[in-house]
């Protein structure tokens, strides 16, 4: 079981004394997390860490996950896609009655009793609509920033029932919501994880080998799900122009198929066809035995790690990577800018050329790979550790339940 | 040149002091808008900011434990349960180029110093790059940096109007406008700086001493002399403007005195993406 001493050596004492003097005030407070996958993509990760480590502090936290059919899943995509500002995705009166329908069936099966009830992302934001105790936090981890105004038109009526609402960047917040209890709090990553724990070099050759990735030649690979907005299809593309100098390169591909993404089969089906028949490709995910620790040690395999995304909420992928001393080469996406601080933890693109020529410069450059490697340790550490957004979690429920 | 050669600001609270402790540094020291809170031994815990304080002083923040405790304890407990945590930090020996290009591309206003052992070393906030930037023309006017949608209020709102205002907007500063005509300006600092000065009257600063302020006129806050800058000045003037004044933002007024804007201090962000961060970063030098 996790303890928040476990963390000293990471942060030092200082850090664990200011959680432990937070901890005072919200001590045994109920909480209960509603998201929509217990696995797969960033909100699950965030979860998966910050709940058993809310508990070792003392908080009474709980997480569930809402259930639904896929026409339920293929309608909160749609959502999902719309937020993030595709403009070209309408909500049928039917997607409605599905998705309203459905928060309302999980309502009476949902343990919604606490004194604190953060509802993650859209999936499941109609559940404050069955009646409520406590303070309700609806947590939105995808960018916002310009959304379908229709769909959003739609849902907003939800969001203002709540008490606050949490983004990842403050240029997320929509203005109309402006006038709420409005929070900002930054993704961080668990350094103690399975996903992020030091690994042996025996350990990560064991993975290797499994997956008959050859550890003598060069990798770069992209940790996300497969979807439109992460840009697999780009991710091959510029494996293929970096190829074409550097033969022997290969490329994994990781992600995983979460309950609330039915796009992502099609997207994972498109990616492999699009790959061909290349033996360097490797695209893999949750259901060929790619876990957690299995991702923690690809990632620390990688020369250098790719996030192409098109729309990114914060890009918590980029934070593992950078973690684990590996340069990314990423687009000026989401939460990507800040933690890639260009030519210093990696490079910042705006095209696949570009990106194709960064991951050249930074293989055949080992030494300077290994300086933004080491120069995005050190990012993390300073600002993207679990330990701050557990410090962010505690003040929350100060702010809405304090003693 | 290394970020840290820029002159940083040291100033910094202790994670347990009181929260009015932060109301009395933003109240008392002009120029101030965020305060680095950190521990005993000088690692960074994390920020606080003016806005912030008017949320709380507005009961739109901390809410919780006045209702358990009141408005009085409110203001004696630790800044460290209402700060924000600070996710801008940087090593002090970091290349200035790196620092400005990584505030421009996130539209950073500030950026926080360590040293190697991780201990505060002061906050690089847009003064210090403004001052570096004195006297420079870039050849942009400022209507092409300013922002265009302004939020005004009127001489006959509250203080508590205003603070609304600020924080519903996001902004720290309001023109305070008669029929389109600037008649004053109120920021953030003067609403606390007119707080904190209640306090020093009548040696403690109760809830209903906070609630009679906030329902006092805007005027009684503003300031009634505004410096503003023309829309076809050079954006240098207007940033010359801001460092001689002490000011962290000017109105954008028309020789007729329409108001067509509004420019601060973080606007030097817009005048890097035009002309390219090593353009700005070599006249700083």
């Amino acid at each position: 079981m996790v303890r928040i001493e476990d963390y000293t050596p990471i942060v030092g004492s200082t850090e664990i004394d200011s959680i432990r003097e937070l901890t005072e005030h919200v001590k045994g407070a109920k909480v209960v997390h509603i998201n929509a996958t217990p696995f797969g993509g960033g909100v699950a990760e965030i979860l998966n860490c910050i709940v058993p480590l809310a508990k070792s502090v003392g908080i009474d936290a709980i997480w569930q996950t809402i259930k639904g059919e896929t026409d339920f899943f293929l309608t909160t995509k749609k959502i999902h896609n719309a937020l993030q500002g595709d403009n070209t995705v309408e909500l049928t009166e039917d997607m409605m009655r599905v998705y309203l329908g459905t928060n309302r069936s999980n309502a009476s099966q949902l343990d919604l009793d606490g004194e604190v009830v953060v509802i993650h992302d859209p999936q499941p934001l109609p559940l404050i609509e069955g009646g409520r105790e406590g303070k309700w936090v609806w947590r939105c981890h995808i960018d916002t920033s310009s959304p379908n105004t229709k769909v959003w038109s739609l849902i907003n009526g939800y969001i203002k029932k709540y008490d606050a609402v949490i983004f990842s960047l403050e240029r997320y917040v929509p203005r109309d919501l402006s006038k709420m209890r409005v929070l900002i709090d930054y993704p961080t990553i668990d350094p103690l994880s399975a996903k992020n724990a030091p690994l042996s070099t025996g350990e990560i050759q064991k993975v290797l080998d499994r997956y008959d990735v050859d550890p003598d030649r060069p990798i770069v690979g992209q940790v996300a799900r497969f979807d439109p907005w992460k840009n697999p299809l780009g991710a091959i593309d510029v494996y293929r122009r970096v190829k074409e100098k550097i033969p022997n390169l290969q490329l994994l591909m990781i992600g995983s198929f979460a309950n609330d993404d039915l796009d992502g089969v099609e997207w994972h089906k498109k990616a492999v066809k699009y790959a061909g028949s290349d033996r360097d490709v490797h695209i893999l995910t949750n259901l060929d035995g790619v876990l957690n620790k299995e991702v923690n040690a690809f990632q620390r395999s990688l020369s250098v790690a790719l996030q192409l995304s098109i729309r990114e909420g914060f890009g918590l992928t980029v934070t593992e990577a950078l973690w684990k001393g590996v340069p990314v080469v990423g687009t000026k996406a989401g939460g990507i800018t800040l933690q890639v601080i260009d030519g210093v933890t990696g490079y910042l693109v705006e095209s696949l050329e570009k990106a194709a020529e960064s991951t050249e410069l930074l293989i055949r450059r080992p030494w300077l790979a290994r300086e933004l490697g080491h120069a995005g340790m050190q990012h993390v550490r300073l600002n993207f550790l679990i330990t701050k957004g557990l410090k962010n979690y505690l003040r929350m429920h100060i702010e809405l339940v304090g003693k | 040149m290394k970020i840290c050669d820029l002159g940083p600001l040291v100033s910094a609270m202790n994670l347990n002091d009181p929260l009015i402790t932060a109301l009395h540094i933003l109240g008392n020291i002009k120029g101030h808008y965020r305060i680095v809170v950190v521990n005993g031994g000088g690692k960074v815990h994390g920020l606080i900011i003016g806005r912030r304080l008017l949320e709380i002083l507005l009961g739109r923040r901390g809410s919780s434990i006045r209702a358990k405790k009141g408005f009085e304890s409110v203001l004696q407990e630790p800044v460290n349960l209402f700060m924000d945590e600070s996710y801008q930090i940087f090593p002090e020996n970091t290349d200035t180029e790196t620092v400005i290009k990584y505030m421009v591309e996130n539209s950073l206003g500030y950026v926080i110093l360590v040293d190697q052992a991780g201990a505060y070393k002061g906050i690089i906030e847009e003064s210090c790059i403004l001052s570096r930037l004195r006297g420079k023309r870039f050849g942009l006017r400022t209507r092409n940096i300013m922002s265009k949608n302004v939020r005004t209020i009127d001489p006959e709102a509250t203080i508590r109007n205003a603070a609304q205002t600020m924080i519903d907007n996001m902004v720290r500063r309001l023109p305070v406008t008669l029929k389109s005509t600037i008649v004053g300006i109120v920021t953030a600092s003067d609403i606390i700086r007119h707080i904190i000065r209640q306090e020093g009257k009548t040696g403690k600063l109760g809830l209903l001493d906070v609630a009679r302020i906030l329902d006092e006129g805007v005027a009684n806050v503003m300031s009634q002399n505004v410096h503003s800058i023309q829309p076809d000045s050079d954006a240098g003037e207007a940033l010359d403007k801001m460092v001689n004044l002490d000011v962290s933002g000017l109105p954008v007024v028309s020789k007729e005195g329409q108001l067509f804007g509004i420019v601060s201090r973080v606007d030097f962000i817009k005048i890097a993406k035009l002309k390219g961060v090593s353009t700005i970063v070599e006249m700083m030098t």
